[in-house]
């Protein structure tokens, strides 16, 4: 753009500069031409001068032989000439005079020989009529010269005249030739710039024609390039498009597809929903059952032995004293058997309610709890700085009376049993544990310990009904976290739970818990 | 059957937890006749004096209701909303005795208007602590409504 531009302007300043001297070299040619013309004129008028002299001159002596020869002669035909040659001559000498009115000295030459022709040719006329009317004398005609006698200074006036006119002539004809020279210079000269600027005009045009051509030829190549990459693009599109449409057919037929997957799946979902809740329903029923009609016999069993025991226990003999005691335990492991895996259904079916829960109130609430289970015992809790997190407090109490429990059953052989509780942050997780200085477990059966009805201990060296943990991973789990244990035979034992310290969108474990029931 | 003040009906099915249950407030020497009804309709015939019971008077009802949940016939929760939602009878203390404490027992129970809910322990020694706290709490320390009240409530009560 800006290159075009001042190849324009570049291109204008030629031209008005052309024009500007080409106009200047017509006016010296026009001024020169005219000069040249004036100068013509002049010269030509001086020629002219020249001759009227001669002829001027002519004519005197034409007179005189006239004048002589009617003289001799006597011929009357010779007087007509006579006159008109006086006339001429007259004439010729007027001619003169307006041809020189532009030349003082000339005029001045003139003005002194004007007077002296015309005394003379007044002398010639008179002598010619004396001639005509024989009144010529011998003295007359012994004088016969006697109208010339001034003739010398008349011929020395004319050749004045002649000569300042010849001088003029060669003055004009040189100052023609000046003139002539000085045109062909600045012809010369306004031809060479001409020709110069021409050619820096002709070069500029060259170099811009080559400069575009050069453009021209990388955008005609660029354009060629696009074309060929147009067409390509095109094919490819083209392709692009055929996928596409292939594409769209595909994933309708796919969505058609999905569709019918989808209402199949609705029906299947609805049917399954139906049946689990179905399914749900009775194990409600079930669970409530259990929770009544199990509950019951094993009370009536635990009540009449004890009642017996009271009652008839000092009238019994040692071995029915004994099976008593069978009785009421097996009847006692069966309420607790029940009583865990009401729990652990209670934790399947239960919506967790979350809310901020100071965990050391929780753990307080578990540790009274627990306290029937260690009279008279030496036992050492040692409560660590415990977080506020999001949970369901009766579902984690029941967590840590679980845990403790354990932990107190478990520390029974030591003299001094030490409980620790505590926490820490790991991942974004609250981590809590609950450290004891129990019989351990061997780390090898470590991933049968949280499973329904696992034991790691014979019921002889630790009761138990194996649901505990199992409800405490159920908890756990259904708060979004973890637990895992660490420990060595006869070391003690570890717990760890890991949990979100504020509920995430953790999927609530709604599963019936009939499986492990 | 008898026509004395101190009467404590006891509506439960299993023979062996009323045997239980009449040992324990025996044990305690309540002062109080202890009627056992075996299912939730001859429950109902009781309080509200019809069928075999036709010959009792609203004006001397029972000073307590020992109910179990789980019965032939008519449930624990029926016999306790009719009970409690007739003008005649809502005064009278009923106790909800039973073996489980599942949630929507207790839910229910309270919202039908049980004056109190009680789990039965398992253990025999916890099971007569407990029958005695509460035989003792509404027989002898609850202050128990004006006979005259069971007749005059009637009106008001049908809003």
């Amino acid at each position: 753009m800006n290159r075009a531009l001042k190849f324009r302007r570049n291109l204008w300043g030629v031209a008005v500069f052309v024009i500007a001297i080409l106009g200047f070299t017509f006016f010296l040619a026009l001024r020169s031409a005219s000069q040249a013309a004036s100068l013509f004129d002049r010269s030509a008028q001086t020629q002219e001068v020249i001759d009227n002299i001669g002829q001027v001159r002519f004519e005197i002596s034409q007179l005189m032989n006239q004048l002589w020869a009617f003289r001799v002669t006597r011929n009357p035909e010779l007087q007509a000439p006579f006159r008109d040659d006086i006339e001429n001559l007259r004439r010729d000498m007027n001619d003169l005079r307006a041809l020189t009115a532009d030349n003082p000295k000339q005029r001045q030459i003139l003005d002194e020989l004007t007077p002296l022709i015309a005394s003379q040719l007044v002398s010639l006329q008179s002598a010619m009529d004396n001639a005509a009317q024989g009144r010529s004398s011998s003295a007359e005609a012994s004088t016969s010269s006697l109208p010339f006698q001034a003739s010398d200074h008349v011929r020395d006036l004319f050749n004045a005249m002649e000569k300042t006119e010849r001088a003029l002539l060669v003055e004009r004809s040189e100052a023609m030739h000046a003139n002539v020279g000085r045109t062909y210079r600045v012809v010369i000269i306004a031809d060479i710039l001409t020709v110069i600027i021409l050619f820096a005009a002709i070069y500029l045009v060259q170099r811009e024609i080559f400069l575009r051509a050069t453009v021209e030829g990388g955008l005609r190549r660029a354009q060629e390039m696009l074309g060929v990459k147009f067409a390509g693009q095109r094919a490819e599109l083209g392709h692009v498009l055929e996928d596409l449409h292939a594409q769209i057919r595909a994933r309708s037929q796919a969505e058609g597809k999905v569709r019918q997957l989808n209402t199949d799946l609705g029906h299947r979902v609805r049917e399954r929903t139906a049946e689990l809740e179905e399914m749900n329903r009775e194990l409600e029923a079930f669970s409530y059952s259990v929770s009544h009609d199990l509950r019951a016999p094993l009370r009536h069993l635990e009540g009449f032995s004890q009642i017996l025991q009271q009652t008839y226990g000092s009238q019994l003999p040692e071995g029915a004293q004994h099976y008593l005691e069978r009785i009421h335990g097996a009847a006692k492991h069966m309420s607790e058997l029940v009583e865990d895996l009401l729990h652990l259904a209670r934790v399947g079916r239960h919506t967790t309610r979350r809310e901020m829960q100071s965990l050391r109130v929780l753990v307080d609430e578990a540790r009274k709890e627990v306290e029937p289970e260690y009279v008279e015992r030496d036992v050492r809790w040692e409560i660590g700085v415990l977080p506020e997190i999001e949970v369901d407090p009766g579902l984690f109490r029941l967590v840590f009376t679980n845990l403790f429990s354990n932990a107190v059953k478990f520390t029974r052989d030591r003299k001094v049993a030490v409980i620790e509780v505590g926490s820490f942050e790991s991942h974004g997780m609250s981590v809590i544990f609950v450290r004891d200085n129990g019989a351990g477990f061997d780390p090898r059966h470590a991933d049968k310990l949280f499973g329904v009805f696992q034991r790691l201990h014979r019921q002889d060296e630790f009761e138990g009904t194996g649901i505990g943990l199992a409800t405490v991973h159920r908890v756990v789990q259904k708060h979004g976290g973890r637990v895992w244990a660490e420990s060595e035979l006869n070391q003690g034992a570890c717990f760890y739970l890991s949990v979100p310290p504020r509920s995430t969108n953790a999927i609530e474990l709604q599963e019936p818990i009939g499986a492990s029931v | 059957m008898n026509g004395r003040n101190q009467e404590i009906l006891l509506v439960e099915d299993d023979p062996a937890d009323a045997e239980l249950t009449l040992l324990a407030i025996g044990n305690e020497k309540l002062t109080a006749d202890i009627h056992v009804v075996r299912d939730g309709a001859e429950a109902l015939d009781f309080v509200f004096c019809r069928g075999l019971y036709a010959e009792r008077r609203f004006d001397r009802p029972p000073k307590l209701i020992l109910l179990d949940l789980k019965l032939p016939k008519v449930s624990g929760h029926q016999v306790l909303r009719a009970i409690k939602s007739d003008p005649r009878t809502r005064s009278i203390p009923v106790v909800v005795l039973t073996s489980s404490a599942q949630d929507r027992d207790l839910v229910e129970c309270y919202r039908s208007g049980t004056n109190s809910f009680i789990q039965k322990p398992a253990d025999l020694r916890k099971f007569q602590d407990t029958v005695r706290n509460f035989g003792t709490y509404w027989l002898c320390v609850n202050q128990p409504p004006p006979t005259a009240a069971f007749l005059d409530s009637e009106p008001e009560a049908r809003q």
